[in-house]
């Protein structure tokens, strides 16, 4: 009986530690060692955290980069590679063993041309690419039967001996020989590619244009039934005023000279040289409309459609409206003649993109608008619209570890847009024929999509079907 | 008064929650877990009485005539503490640390433990603060390990390091919304992709959610990681692909894990607080933070939907 007694009052024996518990200050100032079972033991078993080793002093100390190794530029090209547009010969004529590549659908480095690379322009199935080379300050690859590449020979060699014969189709970058007065001095500052003409830039010795010359767009008077395969003929363009930069259409060139004027030349069935009239003209001419008076800093035009922005941050369009590009203005399909675009609340435009029936601008907050018709990057239920509608900036990496990312530029090819942020990243979105997004598939892409590219995007251009990027390398 | 007391094995039956607990490096997180399971039943057992939870009868000789015998009640023993040992405590962790790092180490109690283990369905990412040293490479990638090679660091700047990183973090980026569980050519992915909530729903491989260098004083840099589904080796790993994409060599130092979930550091406590008192408050603390609600990631779902459709009514 003791026994049980002293069981059943066990518990009475432990009842007052228990209430000394209760108050929480308590617990650390009576030392109940006793009954509780601190921690205390566990800390105390506790190993430091493991010391730095000393490496062998014998181990050599190897370096992989120097000091001041500069960043070089690199070029990347993806899309369709049938044309020879993207410049690699192994696509089209592969080794031994290896396939014939029809799509490149993730970006792939230009090697052979990559250091020398300054800017990139893409047209109907062909790439112009400037450089700093001695030897050909303007390089060509892709489609070459309107000799929108300047003339292209290759030797062949038969049993009856070598022959010289024109290149049709040019697959890795052939220089473009320019009638230039000084080699040395001169510098290319920009190409521009349309369907089947060229026009290049430079800064003492004016434009030059090559190609397609059926509607005057190449600024010469247009010659009947001339035949412009293999043809080596580089015109200079006169332009009153010094030009500061170029768009070429379908088959139609603007030229933007310094005081803001804009010059056009070329087809305007749809009234894209918005010179009044729906006639060809061969002679670069200035635009009147809206924008006699004020200063325009941009021209863009793909196709049919054309923008520009004045230095105030005003639109302008003219050209072709069959897909609501210029519905704000007119009910008709056709503008012959700049007219103001009333976007008022868009901001101030610094930049403008337009498609085949797609338009972009950006203001110079780095916030993105789009309008028009196809995939436009909001989600597959916009799909038409005649006002601009804003993009999220969440969709161009603006997060909370990245707050101050803004879009810097922005183009846009026939059915897709692209994209370059401030920190360098290149998105892009729109339809993926022939995998021309350069995001590893053919499904088309319904909002902007990072492309993953090594290093930092300086400029991008779209072609057709496929796009051109110069990189700079991160290190 | 011994009715209003609870008794050790009503307490130790009852309590169940999660709360989170700060685990220095040198420590392996599964003799963590059974120290403090340990202590923790040791504790209740010599804090709470002992109440027997049944009685047996025994028939003894009635003292008034030997030759009766009456019935008397004694407690039943076999749950008694120096019979079973103190009294055992279910604890779990979903998300241990291993040996050489610190950080947050969630724990569930008897049903908190379905809350741990729904926390790994809910796909929640963790934040980590992770040292690392240029100029060395050793075998585990940690600094502790045996070095294989040693290169220089002279050439790295602040600014080449925050470029790389921010090009790693960013690379990962597309990465993460394939594994959003949602069509990407669909209007929901839009919906998601503009609020920026895009984020990977179902099991995958690490992904780095958000990287970010906190501070460069050469050799020795600190990044600020969020990710998903990783372990501390493999953030070992990112410190190597840093210091390789530097043309160089890296090792971490430290690995520190800041936040599991929405648990804090604020919220976990360190392990001479891992007392039944501390335990029980910390519970309570954080009952919010693993509610049913947000642990259903379907629900969140379902919220945000209902939100932006009230937007559109007004």
């Amino acid at each position: 009986m003791l026994f049980l007694e002293g069981v059943q009052n066990l518990g009475r024996v432990t009842a007052p530690i228990f209430k000394e518990h209760l108050g929480r200050n308590a617990v650390l100032k009576c030392k109940t060692k006793r009954y509780v079972h601190s921690s205390c033991a566990l800390t105390a078993k506790l190993k430091d955290p493991p010391g730095v080793k000393k490496p062998p002093d014998g181990l050599p100390v190897f370096q992989y980069i120097g000091k001041h190794t500069k960043r070089v530029n690199k070029i990347f090209v993806w899309g369709n590679a049938v044309t020879g547009a993207l410049g690699i010969p192994d696509f089209l004529n592969p080794p031994p063993r290896k396939r014939v590549r029809k799509h490149q659908t993730v970006p792939y480095c230009l090697q052979d041309f990559s250091q020398e690379a300054r800017t990139v322009s893409c047209g109907y199935g062909f790439t112009v690419l400037t450089s700093s080379k001695e030897r050909g300050k303007v390089w060509g690859t892709g489609v070459n039967t309107d000799s929108q590449l300047g003339l292209q020979k290759a030797v062949k060699s038969t049993h009856e001996g070598a022959s010289a014969i024109v290149l049709d189709y040019v697959i890795a970058p052939a220089p473009v020989d320019l009638p230039l007065a000084q080699l040395q001095e001169t510098q290319v500052l920009q190409v521009a590619c349309g369907r089947a003409h060229t026009l290049i830039l430079t800064d003492g010795e004016g434009v030059f244009s090559l190609g397609n010359n059926a509607y005057g767009q190449c600024g010469r008077p247009v010659v009947e039934k001339e035949d412009y395969r293999g043809s080596p003929q580089v015109n200079k363009v006169n332009v009153k005023g010094k030009v500061k930069q170029l768009a070429a259409g379908l088959d139609h060139s603007l030229f933007l000279t310094e005081d803001g004027e804009v010059y056009s030349c070329g087809w305007g069935a749809d009234g894209q040289t918005g010179l009044g009239h729906y006639k060809t003209e061969h002679q670069p001419t200035r635009l009147l409309g809206d924008i006699e008076g004020e200063k325009i800093t941009q021209v863009a035009t793909f196709a049919d459609c054309c923008l520009a922005v004045s230095e105030k941050g005003d639109l302008f369009g003219w050209g072709n409206s069959e897909y609501n590009q210029l519905a704000s203005v007119t009910d008709t399909t056709q503008v012959n003649i700049p007219r103001l675009l009333p976007f008022d609340y868009i901001g101030k435009a610094v930049q403008v993109a337009v498609g085949g029936t797609i338009c972009a601008v950006l203001n110079n907050q780095g916030q993105v608008y789009v309008w028009g018709y196809g995939i436009l990057g909001k989600g597959p239920k916009l799909d038409e619209t005649p006002i601009p509608e804003q993009l999220p900036e969440a969709l161009f990496g603006r997060n909370d570890f990245n707050p101050d990312v803004t879009v810097k530029e922005v183009k846009a090819g026939l059915n897709c847009f692209a994209a370059v942020t401030t920190i360098g990243d290149l998105y892009t979105w729109g339809v993926n024929k022939h995998g021309c997004l350069g995001l590893g598939h053919q499904k088309d892409q319904y909002f902007p999509w990072r492309v993953s590219l090594p290093g930092e995007v300086l400029s991008v251009d779209c072609g057709v079907d496929h796009m051109v990027a110069v990189i700079k390398s991160l290190l | 008064m011994l009715q209003t007391t609870k008794s050790a094995a009503e307490v130790a039956s009852r309590l169940s929650g999660v709360f989170a607990v700060y685990k220095p490096p040198g420590l392996s997180s599964d003799k963590m877990i059974n120290t403090i399971r340990e202590n923790l039943g040791k504790e209740i057992t010599a804090t709470f009485p002992w109440v027997p939870h049944r009685h047996d009868y025994r028939l003894l000789p009635s003292p008034e005539d030997p030759n009766q015998l009456t019935r008397v009640d004694v407690p039943s023993l076999y749950k008694h503490p120096l019979v079973k040992g103190h009294e055992k405590v279910p604890m779990f962790s979903q998300f241990p640390l291993d040996r050489l790092s610190s950080g947050v180490v969630v724990l569930g109690i008897r049903d908190g433990i379905k809350k741990v283990r729904a926390m790994f369905h809910a796909h929640y990412s963790r934040q980590y603060i992770v040292e690392g040293r240029f100029g060395l490479a050793t075998d585990n990638h940690d600094v502790s390990g045996k070095v294989v090679e040693r290169t220089t660091y002279d050439h790295i700047s602040g600014e080449k390091l925050a470029r790389i990183v921010s090009f790693l973090q960013r690379s990962h980026q597309n990465l993460t919304t394939e594994y959003a569980g949602v069509d990407i050519q669909s209007q929901e992915a839009y919906e998601l992709a503009s609020q920026g909530l895009l984020r990977p729903r179902m099991t995958s491989p690490p992904l780095v959610l958000a990287m970010r260098c906190l501070e460069y004083r050469p050799p020795d840099f600190t990044l600020e990681i969020q990710c998903v589904h990783e372990t501390q080796q493999w953030l070992r790993k990112l410190i190597h692909d840093v210091g390789l994409e530097l043309r160089s060599t890296a090792v971490s130092t430290k690995v520190r894990r800041t936040r599991d979930g929405y648990f804090t550091t604020e919220d976990a406590l360190l392990i001479k607080h891992c007392r039944y008192e501390y335990i029980t408050e910390a519970i309570e603390r954080s009952r919010h933070l693993v509610s049913w609600k947000k642990l259903k990631p379907d629900g969140n779902f379902g919220r945000k939907n209902t939100e932006s459709e009230n937007e559109e009514d007004r």
